[in-house]
């Protein structure tokens, strides 16, 4: 008879993004709680008999308190059994709250720390559970490939899982980091039995690792971040005989869009403006957004008000730090509209020449254009 | 604007007064101070500005004193497009007129009329360049502020093809500009206190981050010193076992060499009680050997002893025979000294006996001479006490002899004279003296009175003197008589008188020489004695030689001679100190042979008690021997000796084979070992009680720390430093905006000042060149406008330093230029600003005034110019003006 268990990692819980105005933030933590609620919902919907976390359940070796109660309160909401593992966010060094708060007493009575690397036998299910926990934030060794040396195989007829975190060798791009995960070791694991499941965490995003099948990141629940492949997801596993299957179910919801546009006039603005209108779950999606282009005053102006308008309706509105690749100058209907004569009107022309210059001055002449823009039209 | 007439009611002194002004061209409104003519330009003024209520001092200031009348002022004028006739009346039933007739026809009345003057002015007329147009009397020679006449500007812009259509927009602009970096800068150019209150925000903002984020880095690096400190633990707690085991094995070890160490004491003990029986055994043996060679010493002793009394006895007899020799000498050689030492007391009495008769001889001869001096002393004190007679008194004589000779010359030579003359021989007698002549002796007399002569008595002759013979014969006789009463008085001689003085006072001068000669024979006998000591020496000497007992005659007692007598003391001497020696070498010699004397008795005397001691001792020690010998012979503490020795060397053996036993063991490598592993235990129990300490406040303090909710501070510093971040760069960049843009446009600016300065120099230039000559030239302050410096013919003058003339001319003909650039066409409907000059050019002479009509003839062809003046001349070479001339009052 084959198992059926919830895998998940990377709840980050107790994240700030300070790029987020607070109420956001309080509404990205809110969800962040509320996912883990939802797991549990998952893990009885979905059949599982248990669940792992595999690192990172909280974002912090000390998490803000008011977040680790209701952590707490909200990991009480799973009806079986809960193996969390200490990852390199959350390790369990003598400094993390594991060791410095009461919270191993006040865990609910069906969650359990893997604190060590003893197999554990799941309550009431043909499985075991073995955990590759962080003893401090930087080990300097491959964690998971120090327990799998010295496992031998597991109760006959039970299903064994393996709860790691960190990056594996095969997917970083500096593949000599001491606290790699060697991917090799792992599938020569699972040949030999000795493990039927990596369930993986760091990744933020749900991705396969190696050839076997069986061996997972489950991704973050909740986005984290941009760039993030296919977040807000947590993997139901079924082990059996004829092998590992893995599903992805949606729990989270907020996003993290990266989005470049060419500027050319009016027309790219209202494509900016519509761009931004289509997307759902404004409150819960951060845009991030640059600009490539010339432009002229009155587009610009036009741009800046559709950004101002946005800021209202998303979690966020991010404008990538540089702003040089979109050139504001003031062309012929500007500078008609500013009816500008005498000296202001020679000033005027050698501000829209420094800002369409591209030299180092563009950007402020930009600026200073806008702001006689504004001051002109104000005087008028 | 074109003012075409001006009319004012009960305005100051002027009742009344009305002005039509040519409106194109100079007006020259002439007329005696205080007629109205200022008042004119400042009804103007008033009419624009203050609305018919107004109760502003200006207005007030108009106010007629004289009279309960409102001032009240009309001007017709063409602005812009409008000709229009405006009014207005203050205080008595004020009110504002106003009346367009063109472009189109409006009336209106009250402050509708006023509102609507503002806008048509505001709309055509530049206020500012047509107040500094004007030149007012007693006004200090300005200027004008021309530099803020947005028409003149305008006017400049477009004479330097600048193309600016709207000033005053600009002006505007340029304001809003300066008052949005006056947002973000101070005056003086420093950023706003805003903009520096934000960075130190953010600054405190990113420093409480890095705090925090230090905070947790603490918290780990604790919780790692944690985890260390329990792997230390361990480490002491495996050391500690390992110790505890070394330490059992070593304390086993340690008690069998206890074992080996009780047992090599028991036999230390026994080899101690053999040693204590040998040595007693030994020390019998030796006390007998030591009787034995005490009897033989003893016996040694005695004999030496009776051989030294033997030998001392001869030796002590001989020492005293030769002492009884010594001695003998030693009495010798005293009588020898003792008829020496009187020998020598004789030659000391004779050598005294000799001095004292010498002296005695000396002495007694001494005292002769003061004996002679004494009596030849007295012999001649007694004569000079006798002798009265003096050297005076020789004179006194001489004196009464000369008196006397001289009265017997005188007698004489009266008296008659007789000469006898002995024919034969003869005796004769002269008064009664006889004579006896010789034959032919010749004989002189003179006759004294009378003179008796017998001839050998045969004859008497008689001679006598006459009567004159008589006096003078009693003048001799005076003379005589006094010279005997002299000489009777000395009781000198009578018939040599003076040779009886001299020889007296001869003898007198012997008798001081005399005493003289008695005084040195004293001193000489004296010499530095009293007399009395000389006498008391003289009779000691004189004792001396009684005392000495006459000598016996045959002793050839002939008094010796001193030296004679210190030579035989001398030898006296040498013999005495030859008899010392004499005694001195016996008396040593009898010293050294009672030393040797004694020395021997001694010795002998010794040798006899030690002698007599010896015999006794030997008989106690032969006495002892005996004793003991029959107590226990010889052999038998032999025999007991050997048997002690041999037990002796048993029990050492047996000692010396439990100590290399002992040795073997190593016993101080165990006590060594064991003491080390001891302290090692120690030192790990406290060094594990020092790290249980340590891990319980580590535990202590990560607790504590880990209720600090350190990532909630972490977390909300972020999010502010984000936030203040975000606002910084905002503002920043806003004020990077705001001071490029000023920076812009203010470079901008000035460089279109500069620009307009061209043509309005030009301008003034122009009219200069017609006052000053051809080679003139102004400069201009491009700021505003303000002419700096006349040059002419190449000499350049700051304007300050000009004359108030020139000063003055160059402010008429810089507002003339200004009039003339903002109409350059002269347009009548334009923009234009009328000059007014309000008693202008007082410092200008008559030829500079000649040479500026041609500039107001320009001016007026593009515009209106009024001048107001109470000396027309100065305006009298100024063709095309319309004079009107005010009436007096």
């Amino acid at each position: 008879m084959g198992v059926r268990f919830l895998h998940t990692s990377d709840w980050q819980l107790g994240m700030t993004r300070a790029f987020l105005p607070s109420g956001s933030q309080a509404r990205y933590t809110d969800d962040q709680i509320e996912a883990v609620r939802r797991m549990a919902h998952l893990a009885q919907e979905a059949g599982c008999t248990f669940a792992v976390v595999a690192g990172d359940v909280f974002d912090s070796i000390q998490p803000d308190r008011q977040v680790l109660s209701r952590a707490l309160d909200a990991l009480g909401s799973f009806t079986v059994p809960v193996f969390v593992l200490p990852g390199n966010h959350d390790a369990d060094t003598p400094a993390a709250f594991w060791s410095t708060s009461d919270v191993i007493s006040r865990l609910p009575g069906k969650v359990f720390v893997l604190r060590d690397s003893v197999p554990a036998k799941v309550p009431g299910v043909n499985a075991e559970v073995v955990g590759a926990p962080w003893p401090s934030r930087r080990p300097g060794m491959d964690l998971v490939s120090a327990v799998i040396a010295k496992l031998g195989p597991p109760t006959p007829g039970s299903y064994r899982v393996l709860v790691g975190h960190g990056e594996v060798d095969t997917l970083s791009p500096d593949p000599f980091g001491p606290e790699l995960i060697s991917v090799s070791n792992l599938e020569r694991a699972v040949a030999e039995h000795r493990i039927s499941y990596g369930a993986l965490g760091d990744r933020h995003s749900v991705t396969e690792v190696g050839a076997t099948g069986a061996v997972w990141y489950s991704g973050a629940p909740v986005a984290t971040d941009y760039g993030e492949v296919a977040p807000n997801q947590v993997l139901v596993v079924e082990i059996g005989q004829g092998g590992v299957s893995v599903e992805p179910v949606e729990v989270g919801s907020w996003h993290f869009i990266e989005r470049s546009f060419d500027i050319t006039g009016p027309q790219s603005v209202s494509f900016v403006e519509k761009f931004l209108d289509q997307l759902p779950a404004k409150e819960r999606t951060v845009v991030k957004l640059s600009f490539v282009g010339t432009v002229n005053l009155a587009a610009w102006t036009m741009l800046e008000g559709v950004l101002e308008h946005a800021s209202d309706l998303f979690a966020a509105i991010q404008r990538s730090a540089t702003r040089s690749d979109l050139v504001v100058v003031a062309d012929g209907s500007d500078l008609a509209e500013l009816e500008l004569s005498g000296f202001a009107s020679q000033a005027l022309a050698d501000l829209v020449a420094t800002a369409a210059g591209g030299g180092p001055r563009s950007e402020v002449a930009a600026d200073a254009l806008m702001l006689l823009y504004r001051l002109a039209g104000r005087s008028r | 604007m074109r003012l075409h007439r001006i009319r004012i009611e009960n305005f100051r002194g002027v009742a009344s007064c009305e002005v039509d002004l040519s409106a194109n061209g100079v007006t020259i409104i002439e007329g005696p101070n205080e007629v109205g003519k200022s008042s004119l330009a400042e009804a103007v003024d008033l009419l624009f500005d203050y609305p018919h209520d107004s109760r502003s001092k200006s207005v007030t200031a108009v106010r007629p004193v004289d009279r309960d009348a409102g001032p009240e002022v009309e001007v017709e004028l063409t602005t812009g497009p409008y000709h229009l006739i405006y009014s207005k009346r203050w205080f008595r039933q004020p009110e504002t007129r106003l009346s367009v007739t063109a472009p189109v026809a409006q009336s209106l009345v009250g402050r509708t009329a006023h509102d609507k003057m503002e806008a048509i002015l505001d709309e055509t007329l530049d206020r500012d360049l047509y107040r500094a147009l004007r030149f007012i009397q007693g006004d200090k020679v300005g200027q004008g502020h021309v530099g803020s006449s947005t028409t003149l500007i305008g006017a400049l812009d477009r004479a330097s093809a600048g193309g600016s259509a709207d000033p005053e927009a600009e002006s505007t602009l340029w304001e809003a500009i300066q008052a949005e970096r006056s947002r973000y800068f101070t005056q003086t150019g420093k950023i706003s206190q805003e903009r520096e209150k934000l960075a130190a925000k953010l600054k405190a903002a990113e420093q409480r981050l890095g705090q925090a984020r230090q905070e947790l880095a603490n918290l780990e690096a604790m919780g790692e010193e944690y985890r260390a400190t329990l792997v230390r633990l361990e480490q002491l707690a495996d050391k500690r076992e390992r110790a505890q085991a070394e330490l059992g094995e070593l304390r086993a070890a340690s008690s069998e060499l206890e074992r080996l160490r009780n047992q090599l004491d028991t036999l230390q003990a026994r080899v101690l009680a053999a040693e204590r029986a040998e040595t007693s055994a030994r020390q019998a043996q030796e006390s007998r050997d030591a009787m034995a060679a005490e009897l033989a010493r003893r016996e040694d002793d005695l004999e030496r002893y009776r051989q030294e009394v033997e030998s001392g006895l001869p030796e002590l007899s001989r020492a005293q025979t030769a002492l009884a020799e010594a001695l003998e000498k030693e009495r010798d050689a005293e009588i020898a000294k003792q008829q020496s030492l009187e020998a020598l007391s004789q030659a000391e009495r004779d050598l005294e006996l000799s001095r004292a008769r010498v002296s005695q001889v000396l002495l007694t001869a001494r005292l002769g001479q003061l004996e002679r001096a004494r009596d030849l002393e007295a012999t001649a004190r007694k004569f000079l006490e006798s002798c009265k007679v003096t050297t005076e008194l020789r004179a006194e004589l001489t004196d009464a002899m000369s008196r006397v000779s001289q009265a017997r010359i005188a007698h004489d030579t009266a008296s008659p004279s007789v000469v006898i003359e002995a024919l034969a021989d003869v005796g004769l007698s002269v008064d009664s003296s006889p004579i006896r002549l010789a034959k032919g002796a010749i004989r002189h007399y003179t006759v004294a009175g009378s003179m008796a002569l017998i001839v050998e008595d045969k004859a008497i002759v008689q001679i006598k003197g006459g009567a004159p013979i008589q006096e003078l014969r009693s003048e001799l006789k005076d003379a005589q008589e006094a010279l005997e009463l002299l000489v009777d008085r000395y009781g000198l001689n009578r018939v040599d008188p003076l040779s009886d003085l001299n020889g007296l006072l001869d003898r007198r001068r012997d008798a001081d020489r005399q005493i003289e000669e008695a005084i040195y024979l004293r001193s000489t006998a004296l010499q530095d004695l009293t007399e009395e000591e000389l006498r008391a020496k003289h009779a000691n000497a004189e004792r001396i030689v009684n005392e000495h007992p006459t000598e016996v005659a045959d002793d050839s007692s002939a008094p010796i001679s001193s030296d004679e007598a210190e030579r035989c003391l001398q030898d006296a001497k040498d013999v005495l100190v030859a008899a010392q020696g004499v005694l001195d070498h016996a008396r040593l010699a009898v010293r050294v042979a009672e030393a040797a004397e004694g020395d021997l008795k001694a010795k002998v005397s010794q040798a006899q008690v030690l002698q007599q001691q010896a015999g006794r001792e030997l008989e106690n020690v032969s006495a002892a021997l005996a004793k003991a010998r029959e107590l226990k012979p010889d052999s038998e503490l032999e025999e007991e000796l050997s048997v002690a020795r041999s037990a002796l060397d048993v029990e050492r053996r047996a000692q010396d084979l439990a100590g290399r036993e002992l040795e073997a063991s190593n016993p101080e490598g165990v006590a060594l070992r064991l003491g080390n592993v001891e302290s090692l235990i120690e030192r790990l129990d406290s060094q594990a009680r020092d790290l249980g300490q340590h891990r319980i406040e580590l535990e202590t303090a990560l607790r504590i720390k880990g209720q600090a909710d350190l990532q909630a501070s972490i977390s909300d510093a972020e999010t502010e430093v984000e936030n203040l971040a975000r606002e910084h760069l905002e503002l920043e960049r806003r004020a990077d905006a705001a001071s490029y843009l000023f920076e812009t446009f203010a470079n901008h600016r000035d460089a279109a000042r500069l620009a307009y300065v061209a043509p309005y120099r030009l301008e003034v230039e122009k009219l200069a060149k017609l006052v000053f000559g051809p080679n003139t030239s102004i400069e201009v302050d491009p700021t505003d406008f303000k002419l700096t410096a006349r040059s002419l013919d190449g000499v350049v003058v700051p304007f300050e330093s000009l004359s108030t003339g020139t000063r003055e001319q160059l402010a008429v003909l810089a507002r003339l230029a200004c009039a003339i650039l903002v109409n350059p066409d002269g347009d009548a409907e334009d923009c234009g600003v009328p000059v007014i000059l309000d008693d202008a050019l007082g410092y200008s002479d008559p030829d500079r005034l000649r040479l500026l009509a041609p500039a107001f003839s320009a001016a007026a062809k593009r515009a209106q110019v009024l001048v107001m003046t109470s000396t027309p001349e100065r305006y009298s070479h100024v063709g095309n003006a319309k004079v009107v001339r005010l009436p007096d009052r």
